[in-house]
């Protein structure tokens, strides 16, 4: 285990040594807290509410659960597999004493670092913005936003793995990401004419977070989307790594 | 002595039907092990067989008494390695990038950073980022990354790529030294035939494919060839007549 744990820190301080992580990073915060500030100008300028700060947090989660993160989350899993390919540093680590599956595990765990940290900030961001916001959280909203921010985890880190499934097809991350975003972009809008096509898309479940919200909780609902989301994470983590075990470096 | 590396039958074919066939080879414990051939005579492919990079069609290697296939951490444990050109993250420092690589050696002590980098000349530009590093200076720190945990076992692959005259000659000074004070056993691939022969006792000949002779440089010498570059050009021209022929 030693290997795995090692390996999962390696490609986390990786991550964190690249400046567009950061730039990521400092988007996530800064994008909710000027979304506020700007409404918070724009609703007291005309004089309706339109988002209160208790819904500003959850409507900034669709945002970013539908538009930045995947986009993020893509240019993660590029990175990490795709890229090293082509810059051929995969081969460092892979001459080191862990096993090819630990490698792509420990890979794979470092990106769900990175969804959560990403989280934290959209959440950390939008709550500060609510105070901008008239009305402010309640306690109860605080406790919403925590339990949607904490759900809306699961269907990225899906994304992720299947993310880097793609990834298993290119040696450039340019490659990887360009079709990562496209084939995202073609599901997303396909669903619009082909409603039947979001019922067995993981993409669809981004706003799986909604479910968890008010009283109206559908634990059945829920139960089959997480279901659904971990027999699509099974699947793709495992043809993903017959395809990374079987390559030649 | 025990055999440290055990080659059997190892063979690949690639789509252009190039490849290795049935080679068969030992390294035991102390030796340096110098692997010659052309290029494109199977070299590389072998190595990197040797530590998991690429899978044989047919054959084994174990190193340590692991296969390498089925028990790959076990085997690779105590070896360094360098194939082709030395790669490292150019984002970071130097002195990072080994602090990634440490993190794999439980117990290995941060010191022994300071001490590589130092070793491979590299201690003035630990700092730099590897981006900025020159050819010679990234095959140095790819040497310092392979010594790193005090390896038994060093598989380099033209380790002196890149290099000038002072790199190379510091490329086999390091190697003595190692073999010397920590008795690493070493199996090198160069075509720098004048530093293999200074550096290994033993040595095996690949040509178009297949390993076509194997053993002691004393023994393959043998009063017959004056220098390894004699008995190299002597084993290839005697295999293209024999291919000829055929």
């Amino acid at each position: 285990m030693h290997s795995l744990y090692a390996n999962v820190w390696n490609e986390t301080l990786k991550m964190t040594f690249k400046k567009k992580t950061w730039f990521f990073m400092a988007i996530t915060l800064i994008i909710p807290i000027g979304a506020g500030i700007l409404l918070a100008n724009f609703q007291s300028n005309i004089g309706i509410s339109a988002v209160s700060s208790s819904d500003f947090p959850m409507t900034m989660l669709g945002l970013f659960t539908v538009l930045f993160l995947p986009l993020f989350v893509f240019m993660g899993a590029a990175d990490q597999f795709s890229g090293e390919l082509g810059d051929r540093t995969l081969k460092i680590v892979l001459t080191r004493p862990i096993s090819r599956f630990k490698v792509f595990a420990s890979k794979q765990l470092s990106l769900g670092i990175y969804i959560a940290a990403y989280l934290l900030l959209a959440m950390i961001g939008s709550v500060v913005s609510a105070v901008f916001l008239r009305g402010g959280l309640s306690e109860f909203a605080i406790l919403d936003v925590l339990i949607a921010y904490g759900a809306a985890f699961l269907p990225l880190a899906v994304l992720s793995i299947i993310a880097v499934f793609l990834a298993q097809f290119f040696t450039s991350s340019s490659g990887a990401i360009t079709v990562s975003i496209l084939l995202y972009i073609a599901v997303k809008g396909s669903s619009f004419f082909f409603p039947q096509v979001s019922t067995y898309s993981p993409t669809a479940y981004l706003n799986w977070h909604t479910l968890w919200l008010g009283n109206t909780m559908g634990n059945g609902q829920v139960w089959s989307v997480f279901m659904f989301l971990l027999a699509c994470s099974i699947l793709f983590f495992t043809v993903g790594f017959y395809l990374f075990d079987k390559k030649e470096h | 002595m025990e055999n440290i590396v055990e080659i059997e039958g190892l063979t690949k074919t690639f789509r252009n039907q190039r490849g290795i066939r049935e080679i068969d080879l030992n390294v035991q414990r102390g030796d340096i092990y110098g692997f010659f051939g052309p290029n494109g005579a199977g070299k590389t492919t072998v190595m990197k067989i040797m530590c998991g990079l690429s899978r044989a069609d047919k054959g084994k290697v174990r190193l340590f008494g692991y296969d390498v296939t089925t028990h790959y951490e076990q085997a690779i444990t105590k070896v360094g390695v360098l194939i082709e050109t030395a790669e490292a993250y150019n984002y970071m420092s130097g002195r990072r990038n080994l602090e990634l690589a440490a993190r794999m050696y439980p117990g290995l002590p941060r010191r022994r950073i300071d001490e590589v980098l130092e070793l491979v000349g590299l201690d003035n530009v630990g700092q730099e980022k590897v981006g900025q590093y020159s050819l010679g200076m990234k095959q140095r720190l790819g040497l310092a990354s392979a010594i790193l945990s005090r390896p038994e076992l060093l598989i380099l692959d033209e380790p002196t790529n890149g290099l000038d005259i002072e790199g190379t000659v510091q490329i086999r000074e390091i190697v003595m030294r190692l073999a010397r004070e920590e008795h690493t056993t070493f199996f090198i691939s160069s075509h720098l035939i004048h530093e293999m022969e200074l550096m290994c006792n033993r040595i095996g000949i690949l040509y178009n494919g297949k390993l076509i002779r194997e053993g002691l440089k004393s023994e393959l010498l043998e009063g017959r060839f004056a220098t390894l570059e004699d008995l190299f050009l002597h084993e290839v021209k005697e295999e293209r007549g024999a291919i000829a022929h055929a």
